[in-house]
């Protein structure tokens, strides 16, 4: 995971792939810093990601999103899940990305009813030989990817 | 389920076969079809354990990226035979599609559009548009396997359109790409997602001036926004600030979070942090595993 991951995110530069990282990711990732801690992560995101809100066109579509597994009685796992899940997917559509990368695609495919890619983890070969210390922090991070081909990932 | 049960027909209603033109037929079918497509269920969990096929990524996708294809799609109902001169049309169904056609008939038979999407219900009144110019009916007949109830478009009816959702408005940050900047009166084009054409904003001198320096780059842009509410594209945006968001590399991006996450995350075992995320969901999905607490 954490091999094909660091090649994903290096495959990202080599393409100049940008990543989009929502307000609700930014939030469950910074669960486990102190208050100082949370500043200057908050800082980096901004400078260096697009970190897209769940403002009110999201907001309403997460709303959609979590009534249509309601009425069509899919089993998505826990209410604050679902929720969170509903809030990511909404977030990514509404900003324009093309496809959510997730270690997860069973449960966010089930609930983007269509609307949105869901990609795996993309196993992209080894070109660079680069650290693994520095990539620790990035695995509970939900990445979604703005120009994600499908052709190029296979 | 017997290979019989799984399919419907529909009625073709007023005209002699060799007044029906193949075109309009093609046009009628193709509207019901996005009907039923429109009606699809999100597929289930246990569905969507299997990878789907390229072709199914592309059909999910197209509304969202015009550069995904639109012609390699699963069909979801097919016609498979025409009886009685060209105005019974025999489809077969997809089991996924069986829920959309029968609330479909549902709808129409009860005159209830709302038990549908607005995409399904726009989908119908397309399609009795067609109709009604070329002066069929329509009767989707029943199938009591399949839960699909008899409904009718009368000759000379049609389904009503749906009414137009209000648009959204509120705050927001967009990324765009800067396609102009500048004039007499400051402006810019920009180029944002979910939207054909391009978005002008008018903005001030100071913001001018650095959105012209970021020409083809893009940008984020702080502001109140109006989106449409069935594509989600952003029809009006007005600026309040141009952010300093200024992308490199996502290798040093996530490198530059590890050195201000000072270590939180050196005791942290990444594959067993993600592997207990992972079964924390599957169980919770499967809703007869051991709770192992939230999210992590």
């Amino acid at each position: 995971m954490i091999e094909k991951t660091r090649r994903f995110i290096e495959h990202c530069d080599r393409t100049s792939e940008e990543i989009m990282v929502p307000s609700v990711v930014v939030s469950e990732y910074l669960t486990t810093f102190s208050p100082t801690q949370v500043a200057q992560q908050v800082q980096e995101f901004h400078r260096r990601f697009f970190v897209a809100p769940l403002d009110a066109a999201a907001g309403a579509l997460a709303a959609q999103l979590a009534n249509a597994v309601r009425t069509n009685g899919l089993n998505v796992g826990e209410r604050h899940v679902l929720k969170s899940d509903c809030y990511i997917i909404a977030t990514a559509i509404v900003h324009g990305a093309d496809a959510i990368v997730t270690g997860n695609v069973a449960e966010f495919r089930s609930l983007t009813g269509g609307r949105i890619k869901v990609l795996d983890i993309p196993d992209v070969p080894t070109q660079l030989n680069m650290r693994t210390r520095s990539w620790r922090c990035t695995f509970g991070i939900a990445i979604l990817g703005w120009r994600m081909m499908q052709a190029k990932f296979g | 389920m017997t290979k019989a049960e799984k399919q419907f027909r529909l009625d073709i209603l007023g005209p002699r076969p060799q007044d029906v033109p193949a075109r309009d037929l093609a046009d009628f079918i193709q509207k019901f079809d996005a009907a039923v497509r429109a009606e699809l269920a999100p597929v289930s969990s246990e569905d969507s354990l299997r990878e789907p096929a390229d072709a199914e990524l592309d059909v999910l996708a197209f509304r969202y990226s015009s550069s995904w294809s639109e012609t390699a799609d699963e069909p979801t109902i097919s016609l498979v035979a025409i009886s009685e001169g060209s105005d019974r049309l025999h489809f077969a169904v997809a089991p996924r599609a069986i829920p959309a056609v029968a609330r479909i008939s549902r709808s129409l038979a009860s005159q209830d559009f709302t038990l549908l999407t607005r995409t399904a219900w726009q989908a119908l009144h397309d399609m009795s548009q067609v109709t009604k110019r070329r002066a069929w009916g329509v009767r989707l007949c029943k199938n009591a396997a399949l839960s699909i109830e008899e409904a009718t478009v009368p000759i000379g009816g049609e389904v009503p359109a749906p009414d137009e959702l209000p648009a959204i408005t509120g705050t927001t940050v967009i990324r765009a790409r800067v396609i102009r900047a500048g004039g007499a009166k400051p402006r810019a084009e920009l180029r944002v997602p979910n939207r054909s054409s391009l978005l002008y904003v008018d903005v001030s001198e100071a913001d001018a001036k650095f959105l012209g320096q970021r020409l083809y780059e893009h940008v984020v842009l702080e502001g109140v926004a109006t989106w449409d509410p069935e594509t989600w594209a952003v029809r009006e945006f007005s600026v309040t600030r141009v952010t300093q968001y200024h992308p490199g590399r996502v290798a040093d991006a996530f490198r530059a979070l590890a050195e201000v996450s000072g270590g939180a995350w050196d005791q942290v075992d990444a594959s067993e942090f993600v592997r207990k995320s992972g079964a924390d969901r599957i169980d919770l999905r499967r809703h007869d595993g051991p709770d192992i607490g939230g999210r992590a």
